[in-house]
């Protein structure tokens, strides 16, 4: 097929969209905290924006989305973009240049593992985490996204995920659970180290990362047009059911309405209803939200508060939790009448869909759990994840990079 | 009554806090402030070059107290604030000065010895 201005044009775009998503994870993230590991967060997002796109033009690419080896993983036929063609489609995405396809996929590629950042905030060593995201993504992200969407064996059983809901949500979401696991607490992990510093810097990073999700889940069509626009529409409605919820969630458990709740429901929506926000009406997409706003606050409960799992930001209940259930609402809700090229679901005649994608999650959260533990015990093993006890004390901004993030 | 006002490291103000509230403080002002003395100063960097701060986040108790008190009240500050057993330079310092009075605002009446802050 030809190329197409207008779709080219909507995936420049998007692409930048999607790299706006990453700064606003490390602002977001950096509100959230205490202002002592503030800067800790911004040069993680940062640094990692840097380091995993330069992986990404080198070797991810090419294994991600280059002709499938078995089905396993991608062949070197495109290492350092070799070969990537400027003014030819990839079968990926056939009216946009190759080149588009693959830079859009990058940010993909990238905030992935920045997204555990989150669970092992405020006590990790800076070069182990260097090692962390560079390992993560070529052994985790890599295959698992070559698996979905690289023409790999997932793909092939039928599973589907239109934006990310597996290959980052889930991902993510299961290998955060695994670090915070292993990492342990924080010092004095309690309801005194939960205080936010910075709110309107972490409804900032919200607000970016909202925006910015219309590029990740409308941008996933690879063209403009009608499918765009309903996954756009869908992905919003979703995320202000999900907000909504966590607004009267919180009302009702403190007594008065929480803004952090507000900006992290509204993202635990985004996150959830990215696998099906492809293939899913608007209507549908307002009672996902709600079911994953439901679903997730109440998580959240269970982990950090009944089983004392320090995960710092609770990413494995925002994107893990909320990733699985969109992957699993496609096998509900799905309609091929929203996008012919997606699956029916349940509801809509085909039972069979639901099956094959709890096999996509079942893999998904298997391989990013047990990647994570095996990754970071092998971290620990040679230099250490985990900073000294007083320099987790004094704070990782001026332990781990000798700044600090408010002087006068 | 005695005015103590116990200069400490800010990543210990929480655990003071803690063992004054245990000890039956629950009246305090608490102020966060910047100071040197003998410790080094703090080293870091901006744009790769490296800069000395010599000024160093502390946090300031004031608390007012009967002269009974007095004695656990030190005590509870200094195993809370100093670093490990021994302590290290940079722990902190405790000034105590006697108080001539003390009003609680909104019942404007003298508070006598029932007093904390």
């Amino acid at each position: 097929m030809p190329i197409s201005a207008g779709d080219s044009s909507w995936m420049l775009v998007s692409t930048g969209l999607v790299m706006l998503m990453i700064p606003a994870l490390g602002f977001f993230e950096a509100g959230l905290i205490r202002s002592k590991n503030s800067v800790s967060v911004i040069m993680q997002t940062f640094s990692g924006l840097a380091i995993l796109s330069i992986l990404w033009i080198v070797i991810g690419f090419t294994l991600v989305f280059a002709p499938s080896h078995g089905g396993i993983i991608g062949g070197l036929d495109w290492m350092i973009f070799n070969n990537v063609p400027l003014d030819k489609p990839l079968n990926y995405a056939p009216t946009i240049p190759g080149v588009s396809f693959a830079t859009y996929q990058m940010m993909f590629a990238v905030i992935t593992p920045l997204l555990i950042t989150g669970a092992f905030a405020e006590r990790m060593k800076f070069s182990s985490f260097i090692l962390f995201i560079i390992l993560w993504s070529i052994l985790i992200y890599y295959p698992l996204a070559h698996w979905v969407w690289g023409k790999g064996w997932l793909a092939n059983l039928g599973v589907f995920d239109f934006a990310g809901g597996l290959v980052v949500h889930t991902s993510a979401g299961m290998g955060s659970l695994a670090a915070a696991l292993i990492f342990g607490h924080r010092k004095s992990f309690g309801p005194t180290i939960t205080t936010p510093h910075n709110i309107p810097l972490a409804a900032m990073g919200a607000s970016l990362l909202w925006f910015g999700w219309f590029g990740f889940n409308a941008g996933s069509a690879l063209a403009s047009g009608s499918l765009a626009a309903n996954t756009l529409l869908v992905t919003h409605g979703a995320s202000a059911a999900s907000s909504v919820v966590w607004i009267l969630l919180s009302w009702k458990r403190s007594g008065k309405p929480s803004a952090i709740a507000a900006i992290n429901g509204a993202i635990a929506g985004l996150a959830g209803v990215t696998p099906a926000s492809g293939f899913i009406s608007i209507q549908n997409s307002l009672i996902l939200g709600t079911v994953i706003g439901l679903i997730s606050y109440y998580t959240i409960i269970l982990l950090k508060e009944r089983l004392r799992i320090d995960d710092a930001l609770d990413v494995s209940s925002v994107h893990g939790v909320t990733g699985i259930i969109g992957s699993l609402a496609i096998g509900f809700i799905a309609s091929a009448l929203i996008n012919p090229a997606g699956p029916n679901g349940l509801v809509y005649g085909n039972p069979e869909q639901l099956g094959i994608q709890a096999i996509g999650v079942a893999v998904s959260a298997a391989l990013a759990f047990g990647g994570t533990v095996f990754i970071i015990k092998i971290i620990d093993a040679t230099i250490g994840i985990r900073v000294k006890e007083n320099e987790e004390d004094i704070g990782l901004d001026i332990s781990q990079h000798a700044e600090r993030a408010y002087v006068e | 009554m005695r005015k103590i006002e116990a200069i400490v490291r800010s990543e210990q103000m929480a655990v003071v806090k803690e063992h004054l509230r245990e000890i039956g403080i629950d009246g305090m002002t608490i102020s966060t402030v910047s100071g040197w003395s003998k410790q080094r100063e703090l080293h870091l960097q901006w744009r790769g070059q490296p800069i000395a701060f010599d000024l160093l986040p502390r946090a300031k108790f004031e608390i007012v107290i009967p002269d009974s008190q007095l004695e656990s009240v030190i005590r509870a500050i200094t195993r809370s604030a100093r670093t490990g057993d021994k302590g290290e330079h940079g722990d902190g310092i405790i000034f105590i000065s006697t108080v001539d009075q003390v009003i609680n605002i909104a019942v404007a009446s003298d508070y006598g010895d029932k007093i904390s802050s």
